[in-house]
Order: structure tokens, then sequence, then C-alpha cells
């Protein structure tokens, strides 16, 4: 049952004959999961949250940053440095305190990401990597579940519905997840700020028509969109007969590495930016010139977009920390040098530098 | 034969387009494969992963009986 409260907050929908008193009483019983509070998961969380969708689970392990301010709208000054999914669940219940929101803090990981997914009825892909991509995937997959997949590039979106009515999924289109170094991040490219309101919004938009159950949703479809031309061109996507996660269970998708736990063996688990400077002797910070605060110990800045032109500057034979904000795009440094450069003597500083630098 | 071609993402940005007008060459063949063209034109392409559509149908070869308006190229994005 609505109460008065909320018949009025959602009055200008609920006349809507395709919402009415059922479709929002839909919206308030819905259970959707929103993976990443950033770029996209910003707008998805603010719309979704408006409209009264009931259940609300944000799952982010990042801080705010600086540099994350011109496109992460659910975000101010005073948020930099705090966990995302606390600022935005407490943004959130401003806007609409008659939801309910969850937040879980630790990401979305092999281990968790069955126990989380399962509590809820969709799924939203707000994530900025492969490996949580094909994680929302599989396990959505295996426990039949229909998710919401939007990303981006530059001035460019991508948005689909998969896994809906044993529909397409991700996996369709592509079938194993590319190399972490092969395709680049925001950091490292620059990113539109308004390109990922405008794709969340139609992330947000589809998550709102699969639960009011409406004829049509981007189920089967590949939505692309341009920025700089405002062209938007959809493609067919089928289910292919045979995918991977045919052969996967539950046990083999929670013992799956992904690469930020592939990597612990090259992690560092830094106590203090003194523990860092006392066991290396060659510091690497991959960060782009100019993102967010520079460090103050001894370092060498070599962006992660120059590290091909540049990694002869890192030392071979003694230890060396390798460092960005986050610990992603140190990770994939690291495999990268390892791989192609034959680097052994290389460790990644776990979770980035940003922790150390807000306290 | 020239047909329209457009290069999303990453592609646009490892081969400095975003669309041209290619020459497919049939001779005596009736089917292209595509993928096996485009890179050899741009080596880039060949260590990314990406999809080629004919108008909205994702596919591996043109045949000439049935020419599309345009070709597209879509890698994965990542950012979110």
């Amino acid at each position: 049952m609505l109460t008065e409260n909320e018949l009025k907050h959602y009055q200008r929908q609920l006349i809507l004959p395709e919402i009415g008193k059922e479709g929002q009483e839909r919206l308030k019983n819905a259970k959707v999961l929103v993976v990443g509070a950033g770029g996209l998961g910003c707008p998805v969380l603010l719309y979704l949250a408006a409209a009264g969708v009931g259940h609300i689970g944000i799952v982010d392990f990042d801080h705010v940053d600086h540099t994350n301010l011109h496109r992460q709208v659910l975000f101010g000054y005073s948020s930099i440095g705090k966990k995302k999914a606390i600022i935005a669940k407490e943004k959130l219940v401003d806007i609409n305190p008659n939801i309910e929101i969850a937040t879980y803090l630790d990401g979305l990981l092999p281990s968790n990401s069955f126990d989380i997914i399962s509590q809820y009825d969709l799924i939203v892909d707000c994530c900025d990597n492969f490996d949580t991509r094909y994680l929302i995937n599989d396990t959505c997959v295996l426990l039949n579940k229909s998710w919401i997949f939007a990303s981006i590039y530059k001035f460019e979106g991508q948005v689909s519905v998969f896994n809906y009515n044993s529909g397409p999924t991700y996996r369709c289109l592509f079938p194993t997840p590319p190399q972490t170094e092969e395709v680049p991040n925001c950091s490292e490219i620059g990113v539109l700020g308004i390109l990922p309101g405008i794709i969340g919004s139609f992330q947000a938009n589809e998550t709102l028509k699969l639960i009011l159950r409406t004829t049509h949703n981007l189920s089967g479809q590949l939505l692309c969109f341009n920025a700089l031309t405002s062209e938007t061109r959809t493609f067919r996507i089928t289910r292919k007969t045979k995918l991977p996660t045919d052969e996967m269970t539950k046990e083999s998708i929670i013992s799956r590495s992904i690469s930020i736990e592939f990597c612990e063996l090259n992690d560092f688990n830094a106590n203090s930016i003194a523990d860092i400077e006392q066991n290396f002797n060659q510091i690497i910070d991959l960060r782009e010139v100019n993102e967010g605060v520079k460090l103050t110990i001894n370092h060498l800045n070599i962006p992660y977009s120059e590290l091909e032109l540049r990694h002869s500057e890192i030392e071979m034979n003694q230890p060396v920390l390798l460092i960005c904000a986050s610990g992603k795009r140190s990770a994939a440094a690291l495999q990268h040098l390892k791989k192609n450069h034959n680097y052994k003597n290389l460790k990644n500083l776990k979770n980035g530098i940003l922790p150390f630098l807000k306290n | 034969m020239k047909i329209k071609v457009n290069y999303y993402g990453l592609i646009a940005d490892l081969i400095g387009i975003s669309d041209e007008n290619f020459e497919l060459n049939f001779n005596e063949s009736n089917e292209l494969d595509l993928r096996s063209i485009f890179n050899h034109k741009y080596p880039a392409l060949l260590k990314i992963n990406y999809k080629i559509a004919l108008d909205t149908e994702f596919t591996e070869t043109i045949n000439r009986n049935s020419i599309p308006n345009e070709i597209s190229l879509l890698p994965p994005f990542a950012g979110g």
C-alpha cells in the first residue's frame, strides 16, 4: 500500500496510465542492485530513488576523488575522500526517505557476488572494469537474473538489457574479457562529464521499464550513443547457443581470480606513506599529470598512458612500487611490464594511494 | 566498391579516424571475410576485441549480393 506521502511524491507519474498505482506498487516492491556509484551510478541511483524503487543496493569500494566531481553528480567538495556508497546513500535518503538503501563497501567480488546479487530482482551494471562486468554477467546467468548494462568511452556510450527472458547475455556480444591493458579507463583518456549522465539515464529508464513491465526494452539490442554527433544506432544481438557460462558453476565463479585478487601475490599492503618509503627504492606514480593530490615522497611520475614509451625509466634490479589512485592501473601496469618487459621486481600498492592522501 | 565504415571508441583512436569510405574488392569471390580485411589494413586491430556489424546485424562476412548501407566496428567499452 502506498502512503499519503508516497501518493503525493509520485503524483506526476502515478497519473500516467503506464504506471498508475499498480506500477508504483511494483516500483515500491522492486529490489535493484546498482554496482558502481560513479559516473553511471550517480544518475541511475538518483532517478531510481526519485521514482520510488523501494529497495536499492549500492556496491562500491571506492572513495570520492576531486577528479570525480565533474561527472559524479551525487558528490560535492565535502564528499572528497569519503566512501562513495555512504555519501550516495546520504543523498538518496534526502531525495526520497520512503525507500530502503543498503550499501556494500567491499565492492563486488567472486566471493560475495552470489550472496549479494541473489537478494535483488535486477542488477544495474555501472562498473568501470571488465572483471566486474563479467562477474555480473556470469552470476546473473547462473541465478537467472536480468541486468542492465552500460559503459562509456570518451564521448560514446553503449546500453543494453541482458539475460532477460532467456535473451542474449554480454558474452553473446563479447564472449571473453579483453586484456586489462587493452582497454583504458576514464582516468587515462578523459570523459565528457555529461556523457555518463545521458547513458546512466538510459540505464535508469530501462530499469524502470523492466520493473513496470512495459512492452519494449533493450533486450536483444545494443544501443550506441555518440555525444559529439548526437547520433544513436541500435544493433541486434542474438543469444548464442553455446556460451562459456554453460560450463560454469557457482563454485567455479566463487573460486575465480579477478585481476584485483589475481595480483595478490604482487600486492603491497601499506600501513602508511612511511611504510612505502622504507620498503622500496623507486616509487612510480602512474596517475596522469594533474590527477589528484601530488605525492610528497620521492617518486617518479610516469602516467599510465606513457608507460610503453617510458618503461625503461623503471628500475629492474631494485624493489619498485607501482601506484595509482585505486590500484587498478598499477595492477594492469604490473601485468603488462611482467609479461612484455620481463620485470620481476615490481609490487603494486593495493587499493591505491588515495586512502593515504585523504587522511 | 566503396562502403561507409564507422569506427567506434578505442578503434577510432587506434586508427585515427571515426569513419571513412572503405574500398572493398570482391574480385572473383562472392563473400569476403571482413575481420581479416580490417586487420590487414589496420594491424592495431589485431590485438583488440571488436564486433563487426553490417547495418544493424553483427557478422564476420559480407556477401556481394547483400551490400549494407554501412559497416560498424565496435569494441567493448570499460568506462563507467
